[in-house]
C-alpha cells in the first residue's frame, strides 16, 4: 500500500461554549479521540447524524480549524501543532473544500467566471487570457457550457450551482477534496449528476476525498472506505462493502436498519430509542451506551477503544 | 378515475393554484384532482417545484394572499367546498378537522410560549375548554406522543427540546382536537435518520389508534415505501402518476417515476454509477409545450411535445399521464386476455 495522503492520530477538538449569562463555561467534545488514513486516490466516506462531530472533522483536516490535540498529517507535512501556518502554507493548493450549500457559498454579485477565477487570483501570476482559458476549462470538466462564466449565480438551478462550486474548487488542481454534504440539499435527480460527476473527476484526476454525509445509501455511492462517528467518537471503519454488509457495532447496525428503503415490502424493526447524547462534559463509557440493545454494564464506565478485529475492519465496541 | 370504493373524505377537483413572481404569473399546481378515503395513508411524493406542498397548503387556505391568485377549482370535505367557504368557518376545521404539521418543528413554534400553552391554544380555541383543564389534556397528549416525563416537560420553552421532541410537541398539536385528516408536509426530513424511524413509527401508530386520514407529502421515496398505501407522483406542478403503492415501485407507469426510482442511492447494493435523470427541474415560471416532463423523458415522441398529455387510468386505482406508456399497457393487456 502506498504511503497514505491523509493521516489522523488521535485527533481531538474541544469548544468552548458558555451556559446562560454569567455561567462557567462549558467544553463540548466535538471530536474525540479519533484516528483514520485516507490513501491517494480514494475516498473516505464520514457518516453520522448531527452533532457526531463529522463537519468539524472536515473543517479540522483542511485547516479551517485549529486542533486541540492530536496530529494531523497531510502529503507528509504534519500540519497540527507549533508548526502548523507555516505546514498548511506548504500543502494549501493541494486541499480544497465543497460546502453544502452551492447557494450559499457562491457570491451572488460575482459573475460565475470570476468565482471560478477566484482562487487564481488569490494564488496570482494568471495573466488575463490564461485565467480565461482556466475557467472555460473548467466549466467544461464540470459539464457546464462556457457562456455560462458571463451569468450570475441566481440564474442556476442547486444543481448547476454545485457544478459551478466543483469547479471553482479544481481550480488549483487539488489532490484532495473534503466534500461536506455536497449532494444533500439537492433534489434526487440532482444528486446522482452529481454524485457521477465526483466519481468521474476521481478517475481523471486521482483526487482523494473526504466524503461527510448523513445519507448512507450516498456514501456507498462514492465511498471506498466508510468511518461511522456517534457524539464525536469514531465508532466504526471499514472497506464499504463490509461495512454494509457485516456491520459490527451495534450504532451501525441500528443506523442501517432505520433507513428506509424504496421498497413497500420491506418490514423495518421498531426504531431505536432514546437520542444523541450531550456532548457536553461527556460521561466516561460508550457515547452510545444508553441506547445500546447490547449494553454491559463495562460500557457505562469504560470508553471502548477501536480495535482491529480484520483486515481493516476496526469498531470501537466491548463486545468485540 | 380511481375512486376509492367508499365516498372520500376529502377531495380535490381541478386545483389550480398562481402565484406571482418577478418573472410574471406562475403556475404552482396544475389541475390536481385526488381523493382521501376515511382513515387512508395517501403520500405525495415530489421534487422542489413539484406542487406537493402547495397542494397541501391549499387545502387549508395558507398562501399569502397578497401573491397568490384565487385558485380554481373545488376541495370538497364534508360536502362543503373549503375554497368558498367564509373564513370564520375554515378557521373551525383549520386545526379542528383537519390539521398541518411542517418539516421545521422549531420555526412552527413560538419559542417564548411553554408547550403547555401551545397545546392548550388548540384546545381553548376549538372545544373551549379552561386553562387547568388544557394543561391537563396536554399532558396526556404528550404521553399519546410518547414524550418521557411529561408532566415536567408540559411546562418547558420548545428551546429545551431536541429537534425530536420539537416534531412530537407538533404532532400532540395537530392531534389535540382528534382531527379527521393530518396533513404532513416533510414531517422527518430535518430530523436524524433513527429519529425520523420514531416519528414514522409514531405516525403511523397514531393513524390507527384515532382513525385519522394522513396526506404525507415528501421528496423521499423511502418514506413513501414505508408509509403510504396510495401515492400520488408529482413533477412540475401536475400529478403524473397515481398509483397503489406496491404497484407504484414493482411497475411504475410514468418515465419520470422510472428515472426518479433508479436515481435513488442505494443502501443494499453496489452499483456503480447511478443513472442520472439529465437535465433540470423546469423553472416553474417557463413555457413547456405538451408534457413538461418531455425534454428530460428517454421515451419522448413527437406527440410528446406536441399536445399536453392527459392523465389517464391505467388499471385498478391507476392513473399516469403519459399516452405511450399507457396504450403500451392497455396492448399488453389486450395480448394477454
Amino acid at each position: 500500500m502506498s504511503e497514505p495522503i491523509v493521516k489522523v492520530r488521535d485527533l481531538t477538538k474541544d469548544f468552548q461554549v458558555t451556559r446562560g449569562r454569567g455561567g462557567p463555561p462549558a467544553l463540548l467534545r466535538a471530536v474525540n479521540n479519533i484516528s483514520f488514513d485516507i490513501q491517494p486516490g480514494t475516498t473516505l466516506g464520514l457518516v453520522g447524524e448531527s452533532g457526531s462531530g463529522k463537519s468539524t472533522t472536515g473543517r479540522l483536516l483542511v485547516g479551517l480549524i485549529p486542533a486541540t490535540q492530536g496530529e494531523i498529517t497531510l502529503f507528509g507535512s504534519t500540519v497540527t501543532g507549533k508548526d502548523r501556518a507555516a505546514a498548511l502554507d506548504r500543502v494549501r493548493t493541494k486541499l480544497q473544500f465543497v460546502f453544502q450549500d452551492p447557494h450559499g457559498s457562491l457570491n451572488p454579485r460575482m459573475r460565475v467566471g470570476d468565482c471560478i477565477a477566484e482562487p487564481l487570483d488569490i494564488a496570482g501570476g494568471w495573466s488575463r487570457a490564461d485565467r480565461m482559458g482556466r475557467v472555460a476549462e473548467l466549466l467544461e470538466t464540470v459539464g457546464l457550457p462556457r457562456a455560462v462564466a458571463e451569468r450570475f449565480p441566481h440564474e442556476f438551478s442547486g444543481g448547476q450551482r454545485q457544478r459551478i462550486g466543483i469547479a471553482r474548487a479544481l481550480a488549483l488542481q487539488p489532490e484532495f477534496i473534503v466534500c461536506d454534504e455536497p449532494v444533500s440539499a439537492l433534489d434526487v435527480s440532482m444528486q446522482a449528476q452529481i454524485i457521477n460527476l465526483l466519481l468521474d473527476l476521481q478517475e481523471k484526476f486521482g483526487l482523494s476525498y473526504l466524503f461527510i454525509a448523513h445519507d448512507l445509501a450516498v456514501v456507498r455511492s462514492i465511498a471506498t472506505e466508510v468511518a461511522v462517528m456517534y457524539a464525536g467518537a469514531l465508532v466504526e471503519h471499514a472497506p464499504k462493502r463490509v461495512l454494509y454488509t457485516a456491520p459490527k457495532h451495534p450504532y451501525t447496525q441500528a443506523l442501517l436498519e432505520a433507513v428506509p428503503r424504496p421498497d413497500p415490502d420491506r418490514k423495518r424493526a421498531p426504531a431505536l430509542g432514546g437520542e444523541v447524547p450531550s456532548i457536553l462534559n461527556p460521561p466516561p463509557g460508550c457515547a452510545f451506551a444508553a441506547r445500546c440493545p447490547h449494553v454491559m454494564d463495562r460500557c457505562r464506565v469504560e470508553r471502548p477503544m477501536p480495535r482491529v478485529t480484520e483486515e481493516g475492519h476496526a469498531v470501537a465496541c466491548h463486545l468485540y | 378515475m380511481s375512486t376509492p370504493l367508499a365516498a372520500p373524505l376529502l377531495e380535490i377537483e381541478d386545483l389550480t393554484v398562481r402565484f406571482r413572481t418577478d418573472n410574471g404569473w406562475m403556475t404552482a399546481v396544475d389541475h390536481v384532482s385526488l381523493q382521501v378515503g376515511e382513515g387512508e395513508a395517501l403520500g405525495i411524493v415530489g421534487e422542489s417545484g413539484s406542487g406537493k406542498s402547495v397542494t397541501a397548503l391549499s387545502i387549508l387556505r395558507l398562501h399569502a394572499a397578497a401573491t397568490t391568485r384565487l385558485p380554481t377549482g373545488r376541495i370538497i370535505y364534508g360536502g362543503r367546498d373549503l375554497l368558498t367557504l367564509p373564513a370564520r368557518q375554515m378557521r373551525a376545521i383549520r386545526g379542528g378537522e383537519i390539521a398541518m404539521i411542517f418539516q421545521d418543528p422549531m420555526s412552527s413554534l413560538n419559542p417564548v410560549l411553554t408547550i403547555s400553552d401551545q397545546i392548550g391554544e388548540s384546545l381553548r380555541l376549538h372545544q373551549g375548554v379552561d386553562k387547568a383543564t388544557a394543561r391537563k389534556r396536554a399532558i396526556e397528549l404528550l404521553e399519546l406522543v410518547r414524550i418521557p416525563d411529561a408532566a415536567r416537560r408540559v411546562d418547558e420553552y420548545p428551546h429545551r427540546l431536541s429537534g425530536g421532541m420539537r416534531q412530537r410537541v407538533m404532532i400532540a398539536i395537530a392531534i389535540a382536537c382528534r382531527p379527521k385528516v393530518l396533513i404532513a408536509d416533510e414531517p422527518t426530513t430535518a430530523l436524524d435518520v433513527t429519529i425520523q424511524a420514531q416519528i414514522l413509527d409514531l405516525l403511523r401508530d397514531l393513524q390507527q389508534e384515532l382513525g385519522m386520514s394522513v396526506i404525507l407529502i415528501t421528496h423521499d421515496m423511502g418514506v413513501i415505501a414505508e408509509f403510504a398505501r396510495r401515492v400520488m407522483v408529482m413533477y412540475a406542478g401536475r400529478v403524473v402518476e397515481t398509483a397503489p403503492v406496491s404497484a407504484l415501485f414493482r411497475a411504475p407507469m410514468h418515465p419520470y417515476t422510472d428515472g426518479l426510482l433508479s436515481a435513488i442511492p442505494k443502501l443494499d447494493v453496489d452499483v456503480g454509477r447511478l443513472p442520472a435523470i439529465p437535465g433540470s427541474i423546469p423553472d416553474p415560471t417557463a413555457v413547456i409545450p405538451g408534457c413538461r416532463y418531455s425534454p428530460r423523458c428517454p421515451m419522448v415522441q413527437e406527440s410528446c411535445v406536441r399536445e399536453a398529455p392527459a392523465l389517464l387510468p391505467a388499471g385498478p386505482e391507476r392513473e399516469a399521464r403519459c399516452p405511450p406508456r399507457v396504450a403500451q399497457w392497455a396492448a399488453a393487456r389486450e395480448s394477454a386476455a
